[in-house]
Order: C-alpha cells, then sequence, then structure tokens
C-alpha cells in the first residue's frame, strides 16, 4: 500500500452521507414550502380516511334525505340528528362528506395521470436523448405536435369520443400530460449522457439497458418529479374544468370539479356553499401541491445549491 | 499569521516609494452557511506597491479569489462579511458606501477573469465603447477611436476591423486580450487578475503574460495575479504570497520564495511542481520526491517488498511484440449546412496517425486543444468511429470487420477520464462503482468481488473503509483514485489516461502521477497518457508523441525528444512552458499573434502523404513544410 498520502484536501474519513436527511432540513429551511407540505400531508389523509371522517356515504342514495335538501351551513339534519358543517346539496347530500369523496375522486385522478404519463414521457424523452438521429426526431415531432394543440381541446375531442367515465378522463389526461414529461426528460437526459460517467460506463462495456436504467435514469430523476407534481395540481384543475363541463366523470361520483358544476345553479339563488367549498378546496389542493413542487424545485436545482 | 516580510533591498530599489498602493491588513471573509458565518479568509494581510507585481498563488479552496472579490467588494453582501482594513492609496474600502466603491472600481482598480468575461450578443466596439464614454465620458467618435487605440496596445491586429465582431469570432486568446483592453479603458493604477491564463493553451499563456507585463511597464499599474501555477508565478512577480485554505502561509519577494521556502507548505508545494529539464540525462521516468505539507519533512517511500535495483518502472524491451498497434488512424468529422444539408466540409480531427506502445511502457500525447490527442484517445477506445486505419491490441483486431467483441475488448484495455468529478456517477456507492466492471465482465461471488474491491482500494492508497460512501465525500484527488481502481478492475493491459492529472491540483497531481508510476511497475501496465502539460508528460513518460492540428509531428524516446526537440512546434511548445525559476522572470519573449489555424478542410480535400525522418534512433519527425503555426512557417 503506498505510503505517500500527503493529500491536503482529503475529506474527512468520519463524513458519512444521510442524503435524506439533508434533503429534509434544506426542504424545511423554506416556511412556504413547509406550509404546502403540511396541507398537502392534510389533505392526503382527509381523502384517504374520508369514510371515516365523514357522517354518511354520499354516494349511496339510500344515505341521503331528500328532505334535507338545500340546508344552510350548521343546519341541522331532520332524522339523522347530526349537523350538517358546510349545508347540504338539492338531494339532501352533506357536502362536507362529498367534499371529502371528492376529494378522493379528483387526487386520485391526478396522481394516476400524472405518474402514468411521466412513466411514459420520460421512457420516451431518456430514449430520444440516448438514441438521437431518427428516433429522437420521430419522438419529439410527435411531442411538438401534441404541445401546439390546447390541452383542453384535445382532452375535449377525446372524451366526445370515448364518453364519459373515470377511466377515460384519465385516458385523456395521460395522452395530454405525457409529452412534457417527455421534453423535459429529453432535455435533462442529453445534458447527463454527455458527461462522463456514461462515457466511463460504455469504456467499461456495460450494456445499454444497464447505462440507461441504472445510470441515466437515477440522475435525470429530479427535475421529473418536479415535473410531476405540478402536472398532478395541472390534472386535478382540468379534471375539474371537464367535469364542470360535464364530460368528465360521471354524475354518480362527483369529483369536486362536479360539486362545483352542480352547486353552480343555485349559485345566484344565494345557496352559495354548494359550489364555493368545494371550489375552496379545490383550490387550496392545487394551491399546497404548488408550494410544494415550487420548494422541490429549489431544493433539487444543484445550481441553487449553497 | 505573519505580516508581509520586509522587501529585501533589491526588490525595495525596483520599487522605490514606500506608501503601498493596495494595502490590506487583517482582511478576514465569512460566508453565511447553516451552520452561521464561517470564515473562507482568517485574517489575511499583504501590501502591493506602485509599479509592483504579487502573485497571489494557491490551490483550490485557499481563498485566493475570495481575496480579490473581498478587495473589490464583488461578493454578495447578505450572504459574506468582510472584516479588517483595506486601504487603496490611503483611502479606507470598507467605510465607502457602494456608489463610492463603484466609482473606485474599473477607473482606479480593474479587474480580468479567467474566462474571459464580454457579453455574447454585442459587439466587442459597442462594449469598449460603453466603458470609454460612461466611465470616462468620451464623446461617441472619441470613444471609437480610444477604443481603436486600446485594441492597438493589446496587440490586436487589424484593430479597427475587430470592433464590429462578436466575442464568439475570436479565439480564447483573443477574448482575453480584449479583456484586458477593457480593464485598461480607464488606466486603473491596480489590475487584479485572477487565474488570466488557465483556460488557455500553453503557447496563448505565454503570449498573455508577455502582455501584461509589457503594459504593465508602458501603464505604470501595480498588478495582482492570482494563479494556482507556480511556474506563471515564477515568470511575472516580484513578490509572491502563498495562500492555504483561507491562510496567508507566506508572503516574501519571489526569488527569495522560491530559494529559502520557510513554511512547510510551501516546500510541498515547490517540490509537487514538475520543473520541465529537470529530467535531462535520464532515460527512465521518476516518481516526485513528496514532502509534507504540515511538517515540511520528506515523504518516506514505500519499503520495498523486495530489493530492486530502482524505484522508477523498468524500461520496457522495445524488441517485444507491442501491445498496441495504431497504424494511419483517421478520423473526420462531416460538417453539414445549407438549406439542403449538404456536406460543406470536414473536420480533419485525426490525420494518418500511427504508434505503437509496448507492455509496460507509456506512450505520452502532448499537444495542445484541437491537436486530435483525445479524439485519437477515444477512438482507442472505441468511443468513436475511425474513417481509416486499423488499431490491434496484442493479438487482437479492436478495428474493421474480423474485430473482437467489445466485452473482450474492455477487459484489457481501460480509461481514466479528465474530470473526477463527472467520471464517477454521483449515485453509486464506491462499492458498486468499483463492483460494476466485474458484475458485467467477471461470473464471481458477491463475495469475491467485495474482496477484490477492497483490494483496488487499498492498491490506490484508499482505505476499503469507504466504500459505503458516495463520490461527493471525496477530494478531486481521492476521486481520480478511486476512477484508477475502478479501471484497474478487470485487471487490463492498457490504460489511457486522458488529462487524467490536468483537473487536480499541482500537489495531489506529483501524488496520482507516483502513484500511477507505481502501479504500472506492479502489474506492468502500459500506459497512454493525453497531456497538454510538458512537465508533467516528462516526468511519467518512456517515449513521446507531439501532436498539432491532427498529425503526430515528433514522436521518439522521451529523452531523445526533450534534450533535443527537432520539429519547430515541439520547440514552441517547450519555450511556452512556464518554468518554476525566478531568473527566468526578466526573459522576454515572442509576442507575435498566431492565427489559430483550423482542421476544417473542404470536402474534395486530399490530405498530404505522412513523411517522416527518423532523426535519432526510434525519435523520428514529420516531414510536411506547411503543417506548422502560421508564424512559425519562413
Amino acid at each position: 500500500m503506498p505510503s505517500d498520502i500527503v493529500d491536503p484536501f482529503a475529506r474527512d474519513p468520519e463524513a458519512t452521507a444521510r442524503p435524506l436527511r439533508d434533503f429534509a432540513r434544506s426542504y424545511l429551511r423554506s416556511p412556504s414550502g413547509a406550509v404546502g407540505l403540511v396541507l398537502l400531508v392534510l389533505i392526503v389523509l382527509a381523502a384517504l380516511c374520508a369514510p371515516l371522517l365523514s357522517f354518511q356515504n354520499p354516494y349511496d342514495l339510500l344515505q341521503l334525505d331528500i328532505m334535507d335538501g338545500q340546508l344552510p351551513p350548521g343546519a341541522s339534519s331532520m332524522a339523522a340528528g347530526y349537523t350538517y358543517l358546510l349545508g347540504t346539496d338539492d338531494q339532501g347530500r352533506d357536502m362536507y362528506s362529498a367534499i371529502l369523496y371528492g376529494l378522493r375522486i379528483s387526487l386520485g385522478v391526478g396522481v394516476i395521470s400524472a405518474t402514468t404519463a411521466a412513466v411514459i414521457g420520460a421512457t420516451l424523452g431518456l430514449i430520444a436523448a440516448y438514441r438521437g438521429g431518427r428516433v429522437e426526431a420521430a419522438i419529439m415531432r410527435l411531442v411538438d405536435f401534441q404541445l401546439s394543440f390546447p390541452t383542453i381541446l384535445i382532452a375535449l375531442m377525446i372524451l366526445a369520443v370515448l364518453g364519459k367515465g373515470i377511466g377515460n378522463v384519465i385516458l385523456a389526461l395521460v395522452l395530454v400530460e405525457w409529452a412534457t414529461f417527455a421534453r423535459t426528460a429529453r432535455g435533462v437526459g442529453l445534458v447527463e449522457s454527455r458527461k462522463e460517467y456514461i462515457e466511463a460506463s460504455h469504456v467499461m462495456g456495460v450494456p445499454t439497458w444497464r447505462i440507461l436504467l441504472q445510470h441515466l435514469l437515477p440522475n435525470c430523476i429530479p427535475p421529473l418529479i418536479v415535473i410531476a407534481t405540478v402536472q398532478v395540481a395541472r390534472a386535478i384543475s382540468l379534471e375539474a374544468t371537464l367535469s364542470f363541463l360535464g364530460v368528465g366523470v360521471p354524475i354518480t361520483q362527483p369529483s369536486l370539479g362536479l360539486l362545483i358544476s352542480n352547486g353552480y345553479q343555485y349559485m345566484f339563488s344565494g345557496m352559495y356553499w354548494m359550489s364555493v367549498f368545494p371550489g375552496l378546496s379545490l383550490l387550496v389542493t392545487i394551491v399546497a401541491i404548488n408550494l410544494v413542487g415550487d420548494r422541490l424545485r429549489d431544493v433539487l436545482n444543484p445550481r441553487k445549491d449553497s | 499569521m505573519q505580516a508581509a516580510a520586509p522587501l529585501s533591498p533589491l526588490a525595495a530599489a525596483a520599487t522605490a516609494p514606500s506608501h503601498p498602493l493596495l494595502s490590506v491588513q487583517g482582511l478576514t471573509t465569512s460566508f453565511l452557511t447553516p451552520q452561521g458565518w464561517t470564515p473562507v479568509l482568517r485574517n489575511v494581510s499583504f501590501d502591493i506597491h506602485p509599479r509592483e507585481t504579487l502573485a497571489v498563488v494557491g490551490e483550490s479552496g485557499s481563498g485566493k479569489s475570495v481575496t480579490a472579490l473581498s478587495i473589490m467588494r464583488l461578493l454578495n453582501p447578505r450572504s459574506s462579511k468582510i472584516e479588517g482594513d483595506i486601504r487603496f492609496d490611503g483611502t479606507a474600502l470598507t467605510g465607502l458606501s457602494d456608489a463610492g466603491i463603484r466609482r473606485l472600481r474599473g477607473a482606479e482598480m480593474s479587474m480580468i477573469f479567467q474566462d474571459a468575461s464580454l457579453n455574447p450578443v454585442y459587439t466587442i466596439g459597442f462594449q469598449l465603447t460603453e466603458i470609454l464614454r460612461l466611465k470616462r465620458g468620451l464623446s461617441r467618435s472619441d470613444a471609437t477611436r480610444e477604443a481603436i487605440a486600446l485594441l492597438e496596445k493589446v496587440r490586436i491586429p487589424g484593430a479597427g476591423r475587430r470592433l464590429a465582431s462578436y466575442p464568439h469570432e475570436l479565439s480564447g486568446g483573443m477574448r482575453q486580450r480584449v479583456a484586458i483592453a477593457m480593464a485598461l479603458a480607464c488606466k486603473p493604477r491596480l489590475l487584479i487578475a485572477d487565474e488570466p491564463t488557465t483556460a488557455l493553451d500553453v503557447t496563448i499563456q505565454a503570449q498573455i503574460i508577455e502582455l501584461i507585463k509589457l503594459l504593465q511597464d508602458e501603464e505604470h499599474m501595480s498588478v495582482m495575479f492570482i494563479t494556482h501555477d507556480m511556474g506563471v508565478v515564477a515568470e511575472v512577480a516580484d513578490r509572491t504570497a502563498v495562500m492555504f485554505r483561507g491562510d496567508l502561509v507566506e508572503t516574501g519577494p519571489t526569488a527569495e520564495i522560491f530559494a529559502r521556502p520557510r513554511q512547510p507548505y510551501t516546500k510541498a508545494l515547490l517540490a509537487s511542481i514538475p520543473r520541465l529539464g529537470s529530467m535531462n540525462g535520464t532515460d527512465l521516468p521518476q516518481p516526485f520526491q513528496l514532502i509534507d505539507h504540515r511538517t515540511g519533512a520528506p515523504v518516506a517511500a514505500e519499503p520495498q517488498p523486495e530489493p530492486q535495483p530502482a524505484r522508477a518502472p523498468a524500461a520496457p524491451s522495445s524488441d517485444a511484440a507491442p501491445l498496441l498497434t495504431v497504424e494511419g488512424l483517421s478520423l473526420r468529422f462531416d460538417m453539414r449546412g445549407g438549406a439542403f444539408h449538404r456536406l460543406t466540409g470536414r473536420v480533419h480531427a485525426v490525420e494518418d496517425v500511427s504508434f505503437r506502445i509496448a507492455p509496460g511502457e507509456t506512450l505520452s500525447l502532448v499537444g495542445e486543444s484541437g491537436s486530435g490527442k483525445s479524439t485519437t484517445a477515444r477512438a482507442i477506445m472505441g468511443l468513436n468511429r475511425l474513417q481509416g486505419g486499423t488499431i490491434r491490441l496484442g493479438d487482437l483486431q479492436a478495428t474493421g470487420p474480423d474485430a473482437a467483441p467489445r466485452a473482450i475488448l474492455c477487459r484489457r484495455q481501460q480509461m481514466i477520464f479528465q474530470d473526477p468529478f463527472a467520471s464517477l456517477d454521483p449515485r453509486f456507492r464506491i462499492a458498486d462503482l468499483l463492483a460494476e466492471p466485474m458484475r458485467v465482465h467477471l461470473d464471481l461471488s458477491e463475495d469475491e468481488i467485495r474482496r477484490r474491491s477492497a483490494g483496488l482500494l487499498r492498491d490506490v492508497g484508499l482505505s476499503p473503509e469507504m466504500m459505503q460512501r458516495y463520490p461527493h465525500q471525496f477530494s478531486g484527488g481521492q476521486r481520480q483514485r478511486i476512477a484508477i481502481a475502478r479501471a484497474l478492475a478487470l485487471d487490463p493491459q492498457l490504460v489511457v489516461a486522458d488529462e487524467a492529472v490536468s483537473a487536480l491540483d499541482v500537489s495531489v497531481k506529483a501524488q496520482v502521477i507516483n502513484l500511477m508510476m507505481e502501479i504500472q511497475r506492479r502489474r506492468q501496465l502500459s500506459y497512454l497518457f493525453i497531456s497538454h502539460d510538458m512537465a508533467v508528460v516528462e516526468r511519467i513518460s518512456h517515449r513521446v508523441a507531439v501532436m498539432y492540428l491532427g498529425r503526430i509531428v515528433e514522436i521518439g524516446p522521451r529523452r531523445s525528444v526533450f534534450e533535443t526537440p527537432s520539429h519547430p512546434y515541439t520547440r514552441q511548445l517547450m519555450a511556452a512552458a512556464p518554468v518554476p525559476d525566478p531568473a527566468r522572470r526578466h526573459l522576454r519573449r515572442g509576442l507575435e499573434v498566431d492565427e489559430i489555424r483550423t482542421p476544417i478542410r473542404p470536402p474534395d480535400y486530399r490530405p498530404a502523404p505522412t513523411r517522416m525522418i527518423e532523426v535519432g534512433p526510434g525519435h523520428f519527425v514529420l516531414d510536411l513544410p506547411d503543417h506548422l503555426p502560421t508564424a512559425l512557417q519562413t
């Protein structure tokens, strides 16, 4: 063993890596990011535990009492004996419970469509970046084509053909969103695949699939996570828009957007609660997700590292 | 911490007035980190006298640039804190308002940076006249006249025509000249040059250093010259300040520092500089004698396992079958343009290059940027497609239709890259980085892989306990050791090192070179060592090939090439290499500006056939009269 180690720059041998803890610490340095994260956790928990937190299952028509219809917030039920915190809609559905259940659908649709789009988009984007040439040209022209249409128009066209339904909404959202991921993944992938560690893997004879999956993909993940977060918020609002327009989820499983739409017709009769409370929930959800996304972008951006 | 040493009588005579132009006393600069205010400069004190050049020398992280930025107050006031006393011509800079210091910047003291700081979207003329009009209040036509005068002062040919050029239309050396012209626009009394030549090729570096020296005489400026290169220090500085990790270690007249360094760190630094010409009279590579930077004592050589005549790698027998044979290697890159994607020209990156490497031998490829040395290395590793020629590795064909499979070639030849921060995947632990080639190519149990990885780490002087760590937890030198360990994982016969030590600090560079020689001795490896640094090449090579514009212009045994360089370009390269000897300070070199020649040729270009003349045993020189920098052509 060579004994000539007098490297004045040698790092402390005791230093250990705690990437997760360091990451959490730098994330929480921003108050708005912390607030966003707390809100988001609460919202997700509320959506997951909806059956435990609500008084009734708003989708079970047997539990609804038409006599309780259009009650203002704070009114108590005629028969069931509980208080409608946020009022009821025209069919006597408890708005509070409906919002919790609607949140489930909105979040579910958002998360499923964004992750599916991320997987498809990132795969195509990385292949484009790595292979180059005709493969890249074909994929990226498809992306350009996709991005040149207004998203709402594409979604409307798809749903007009396929009809309503949660599955169809998710499909439409995936088709609308994959292109954003593909473009980002290609950009990041181009930068990373020119780096020496990728070349070093070539020189060592590492198979292509291994380079793609083990070296290229993990190093491209951070920006994709940021995009994914923002895209979940976008998907939720797009789904709400589609449902509001009446081409989204079916009336039997109302998401937040559909609740807003249902209450909208009573807006001018002074029964604001049917549409304002779902609207507020939607707003808070999207703001929370965007706060988290913004903070993630700052923390994961190596150039902003201290 | 020491105050500036009193000037020797000789130096004092050269810088007559006792009143310093810039006086820095007890400068402490701290940066705001999550752990609070962390000092990056501690109690730094020095003076710069009128017309004097002070070199601030140090390795990365020594605080030399922060010193300059603190003086110019260019640090972010929210995340940095400057304490101490900085006086410029008697005025305290620390007490000055922002507007006050802005008036001084540019007008009284100017700064040039490593990467000529020009705005890419404006012409040079616009940027020069803007300063002249803003800072000196000249009219438009006066400013234009003055701009031309400034460009002539920095010896830019055809200055009048150059005003309309954009920065990207100029070479790196030319851009640095323009940056100097801008810094001189207001006739500053102090010029701070922060690594102004680090990004440039040696021949261009020599020109820029010459220019700065000349302008200093003409303009009667003081210069604070920041560099990591002791060779540059010896050529420019009256006095030298050595920095290490935020402390000013030692200051004194340059000749004193070089002849009688007092501090252990300075001794260690000086010991690790490769000196061109120090190996004259020897045939074999020789490791550096290193000095511990804490004690100043020589580092004990490795205990010899068995009695050996010399520590240096033995001479490879030249009559043995060559390990690597490269014949007539050519690489061209098509350039396309126009509406129909037509072929508009070709970059002749490598043109008819042939050489051999014997087992256990080091062949160095030297040359400046664009000479094709890296392209050659990459072609050997199979990273570039060749247009012509053959590469053979031992008895295996590496190119052509009957080439051996990549998997077999990979096991025999490996590569070390330039940037130890980019060549290791940041998301892999050291254990996985070392294991990867073995997992791909060898059928070994995980236990065996772990045992071998530990052995590899020990071989490169690292502890096997470091296996669970990530690359970012290591310094540059340690990472390059890891990269070397990984290259050795498959027990290759040939290692291609592409500028493998260029990114390292001098003291670490010497260690890594020693390590490479030691590994060569133990494993009978062959190296293809790519470098632009003549002094490093002199240390490590058995044979040397000098490349220029895609061709080998001179190849032969190291001693023969360095002692009797026979090609004009080789001689120019050797003359341009900065030599860490203060006695050469008053040596004046030519200032002629070279038109940079490019290897871009029209599509129908037919390269001239290669003719080599033997000038000594195994020592060949290219005989192509026009394959030369324009300035050398007669």
